[in-house]
């Protein structure tokens, strides 16, 4: 990583200015993954006085500044419940204290990492962002979006739905990437199943909710759970084959499912 | 890039590269108990404060520090060795390595928690890596040491 001017600018139209001005400009988030990349910067942006760090709340959603650490939303009273507290529990399997106070939920999306505890709790919720040109986008059609959005994340906005939520991070060690990572969540007669680390990005098992869905009153939990384990992609990396994660992801689907199960005795 | 800090209570002016990351910055000038670890974030050894704020100064970039309180273990001399005696009560002291940085966490910690449960200190221990020890020795170091404060 090699960056040659650094800014900072004071307004949104600043930034996006000079993000603007040449392709090796770039922003930086938290900057906690700087040093693994490679990237060369010509001038880097820093976000931190442009006032994104804030939590808020409206009606039915809560609003989450770009420039928002992990840390600060892991101690926000908002997430103690939201879905039974799963990205709160998620948020708090990411490494030590320290890096959760550098990392940023814009840095988080924007990178799009597949490592990422985060992205498969949020794309389990009802999660939008709000760019500052682009205005909202859902957030599945941005992760799921090949071409780059040059872009300045302003805000991931999430739905105060009423739900239960399951997650599970399955690591070697507590400091360690995952090996797999499973969200699923019940909100109004929808079920969700998100699956990431495998080791690709997190994505939805859009087969085996779309089965789980239907107007039906019979829900097959175990075939669901091998649903998601069978269509999904996984791959084989230094620390998991694909056997196993497909393994891991058929069982702790089908615990997430009976977890969140509003009908479960 | 000239920037101004205040590393443990004394202010001073760095000259810092746009690039730089505040664990060379800090080494640079002498603050040697800031460790290179991992380099990556992971091992917890180039803990400091900055604003009270646990941070990995391996990443964390020195631009963004100007006007900010760094604390580096030299700062906090008396919990240090108070500490330190604990640790070699116990036996967690071989190496020494990530001493520091497990300093400043537990700092951090009895900063904003009194008397914390096990689970508590487990989780301030969590982004430390030490390849000695296997934690319980230090576990116990620094419940005594907790216990002694609450005790004072």
């Amino acid at each position: 990583m090699k960056i040659h001017e650094y800014h900072r600018p004071d307004s949104l139209e600043q930034a996006y200015t000079l993000l603007h001005q040449d392709k090796h400009n770039a922003l930086i988030g938290g900057g906690g993954w700087l040093k693994l990349s490679k990237i060369r910067i010509e001038k880097a942006i820093d976000l931190t006085s442009l006032n994104l760090d804030y939590i808020k709340e409206d009606t039915d959603t809560i609003r989450v500044g770009s420039m928002t650490t992990l840390a600060t939303m892991e101690q926000h009273f908002l997430f103690d419940t939201l879905y039974s507290g799963m990205l709160k529990h998620a948020i708090h399997q990411v490494m030590g204290e320290g890096l959760r106070n550098i990392v940023t939920i814009g840095g988080t999306i924007m990178g799009k990492y597949p490592f990422s505890d985060i992205l498969t709790p949020l794309i389990a919720m009802n999660c939008e962002l709000e760019f500052y040109k682009e205005g909202v986008l859902p957030l599945t059609d941005f992760l799921n979006g090949k071409a780059r959005v040059n872009d300045i994340l302003v805000e991931l906005r999430i739905k105060k739905d009423k739900g239960i939520g399951y997650f599970k991070k399955i690591a070697k060690t507590a400091l360690d990437f995952a090996i797999l990572n499973v969200a699923v969540s019940f909100s109004e007669g929808t079920y969700k199943i998100a699956v990431g680390a495998r080791p690709s990005r997190a994505s939805l098992a859009t087969d085996a909710m779309t089965k789980l869905n239907e107007k039906s009153d019979i829900k097959d939990f175990k075939h669901a759970a091998k649903t998601a384990s069978e269509s999904l992609k996984f791959t084989s990396d230094f620390r998991a084959s694909e056997h196993y994660r497909r393994t891991l992801c058929e069982t702790y689907v089908l615990r997430g499912l009976k977890e969140v199960n509003p009908h479960e005795d | 890039m000239k920037i101004e800090l205040t590393v443990n209570g004394g202010r001073e002016i760095f000259d810092v590269a746009p690039d730089e990351m505040l664990l060379d910055t800090l080494r640079s000038h002498g603050f040697k108990s800031v460790r290179r670890g991992c380099d990556t974030t992971s091992c917890g050894v180039c803990t400091v404060l900055v604003d009270g704020l646990l941070v990995p100064s391996c990443s964390y970039l020195s631009v963004r520090a100007e006007g900010k309180h760094v604390t580096t273990v030299e700062g906090i001399p008396e919990e240090a060795s108070k500490l330190s005696e604990h640790f070699g009560d116990e036996g967690a002291d071989q190496c020494g390595f990530c001493n520091a940085g497990i300093a400043l966490s537990v700092h951090a910690l009895k900063n904003r928690t009194t008397s914390p449960d096990e689970d508590t200190i487990k989780d301030a221990l969590t982004g430390h890596l030490c390849r000695c020890t296997g934690y319980v020795s230090q576990l116990k170091a620094i419940k005594a040491y907790l216990k002694e404060g609450d005790n004072e």
